[in-house]
């Protein structure tokens, strides 16, 4: 019997979305291998939403690594799962890696398809910055793959869980000193399911304003291109592409975003590209679904408004 | 105070690798190799912290003896010796790449472990935090602005919502995520004073990899759309076609 275990993430006692696509990939692989669902959330949650027959969970606190591991290898000896799944998230990708140390079984990170064949996981994941595709095959018992946000689609799942409380070991090494919180950031780059983007056609940070507008009312956040963030009006942390981060949302909306390889490798992933670029030329409406040849400045407060007025 | 940093040499991913005839590796010819950009952070901070109070900066590499040139240029920063863990064998299983540098770092008293984030080739993001599990070292992985006073190391990691300062008692591992800190280049004096630097070369045989690479492709190319017209006029078009779409 080949027993599924996905770890979930919770903001608020609402599961998050690319905890949803874990369990949502969780149910038919526990379909396929003929085994159960399982989960573990760290906090209360709505675990009906999970679709497991049972949810382990503990009390919640920040992310330290060593504390949400012992209390993940204690659901693990619980459950002794055949297989287990992790959104890949920062803390989705940190957690995982320390179960595959301590359980000596092998993770293949950040999958964007993943099918169970026998005892066998198969798995693709992006490489070489997501300029090619490797396909693997993990062996060994248990087999831990953890998942990119947004590369897969989290269904409606429903039951009525058993919970059941575990410890959560305080570890002796490390504790979080303080948490810093910066307003301005609502949700990580990587799992934002809108991103609006703006690149060197912005022309300095405070133009940035306008894609925040538009990013509010689409319920996103936004991003920038390389040229935006060395010239200062943009934190590296909202870089987006080859040397900032990959991002996959449902909408990607570039502005003033030439659109170059080394930006392209970061959001191809997106479910549906828009370009905004007043260069009919510009490399970025190759991939854009939907493009707009004009003055950012112009077409960004336009689409602001037609969106509000909905 | 004892530093180790641990650095990969990985192709310059500026264009896409060729891929090799069998299927399952790149056309190493095809691509020129570099430092692990992740990696340079990691020799970055070693260094400030060298500078700030006093350390001993040590690479390690684990890879083929055609990796020394790299591992020459890693050493060129500044960091004070070098050691190849060598291996003709491929990287290809986090796991077993873990235990190869675990095995070389335990009982070698080092206060700090630094390591990139992640290496550019593979993606995978797992050699620093498997490494540190298994050397029960505590981790903070993915990293910035890290400070050692006291005995304990203080970092930073971005999460939702703002930055969580981490605190964990040495000896510890920290994986370093791109920061303000610009790795430093190497200098025509570090170059040379690099080539006189100690460089230890160990035979190393890693264990079965459990997970096999099967394939290396090309993504599916991603088909264009259209231009769906010019100026505010556009804008009307837009957001019915992403109505349509569902994406608003």
């Amino acid at each position: 019997m080949a027993d599924v275990l996905v770890w979930g993430e919770q903001h608020n006692g609402s599961l998050t979305r690319p905890s949803l696509e874990a369990f949502t990939v969780g149910k038919r692989v526990a379909g396929s291998a003929g085994g159960r669902l399982l989960g573990a959330v760290a906090g209360k949650a709505d675990f009906e939403k999970t679709g497991a027959e049972t949810v382990f969970t503990c009390s919640a606190q920040d992310y330290i690594g060593e504390a949400y591991a012992s209390f993940m290898l204690a659901a693990v000896r619980k459950a002794a799962p055949a297989f287990i799944i992790l959104p890949a998230t920062p803390n989705g990708k940190d957690l995982a890696a320390r179960l595959s140390a301590a359980l000596d079984c092998c993770l293949a990170s950040e999958c964007t398809a993943v099918s169970q064949n026998g005892p066998s996981l198969e798995a693709r994941r992006p490489v070489y910055a997501g300029k090619l595709i490797a396909s693997v095959e993990l062996s060994g018992s248990p087999q831990i793959v953890t998942l990119r946000p947004h590369a897969f689609e989290a269904e409606r799942l429903s039951s009525s869980p058993t919970v059941t409380e575990l410890p959560l070991e305080q570890p002796q090494g490390a504790s979080v000193r303080e948490f810093r919180e910066e307003k301005r950031k609502k949700v990580d780059l990587t799992e934002a399911e809108v991103v609006v983007s703006g690149g060197r056609g912005l022309g300095g940070a405070e133009q940035f304003r306008i894609l925040e507008e538009l990013a509010d009312v689409l319920g996103g956040v936004v991003g920038a291109s390389r040229p935006a963030v060395d010239a200062g009006w943009r934190p590296h942390s909202d870089q987006v592409g080859q040397t900032g981060k990959v991002v996959s949302p449902k909408l990607y909306i570039a502005c003033g975003i030439s659109g170059q390889i080394q930006h392209r490798v970061g959001m191809q992933d997106s479910k549906v590209i828009v370009a905004i670029n007043k260069d009919p030329d510009a490399p970025i409406f190759r991939i854009a679904d939907y493009g707009i040849v004009g003055d950012l400045f112009e077409v960004v407060p336009a689409l602001t408004k037609a969106l509000r007025a909905r | 105070m004892r530093i180790a940093v641990c650095v990969k040499q990985v192709p310059d991913t500026v264009k896409a690798p060729r891929i090799a005839p069998d299927g399952t590796s790149i056309d190493a010819g095809s691509v020129s190799f570099v430092v692990n950009p992740y990696d340079e952070y990691a020799i970055e901070e070693a260094l400030r912290i060298r500078e700030a109070q006093g350390a001993e900066v040590a690479l390690v590499m684990l890879g083929p003896e055609s990796n020394m040139g790299v591992l020459r240029k890693a050493l060129a920063m500044g960091a004070d010796s070098a050691v190849l863990l060598r291996t003709e064998q491929p990287l290809t299983s986090p796991l077993a790449v873990a235990k190869a540098l675990a095995s070389y770092l335990k009982d070698r008293r080092f206060d700090l472990i630094l390591f990139g984030k992640q290496a550019v080739d593979m993606d995978n993001a797992q050699a620093g935090i498997l490494v540190a599990t298994l050397l029960a070292m505590p981790c903070i992985s993915g990293a910035v602005n890290p400070v050692v006073a006291g005995g304990t190391l203080r970092a930073e990691r971005e999460v939702e919502g703002g930055k969580l300062v981490v605190e964990a008692a040495l000896p510890a591992v920290m994986t370093a995520e791109k920061s303000d800190h610009e790795p430093r280049y190497a200098s025509i004096k570090g170059i040379m004073e690099a080539r006189k630097k100690q460089v230890d070369i160990i035979d190393v045989l890693l264990e079965e990899p459990k997970m096999a690479l099967r394939r290396i492709e090309e993504p599916p190319e991603r088909k264009g759309g259209r231009i769906l017209g010019e100026g505010a006029g556009a804008v009307a078009a837009l957001v019915q076609a992403l109505r349509d779409a569902r994406v608003v």
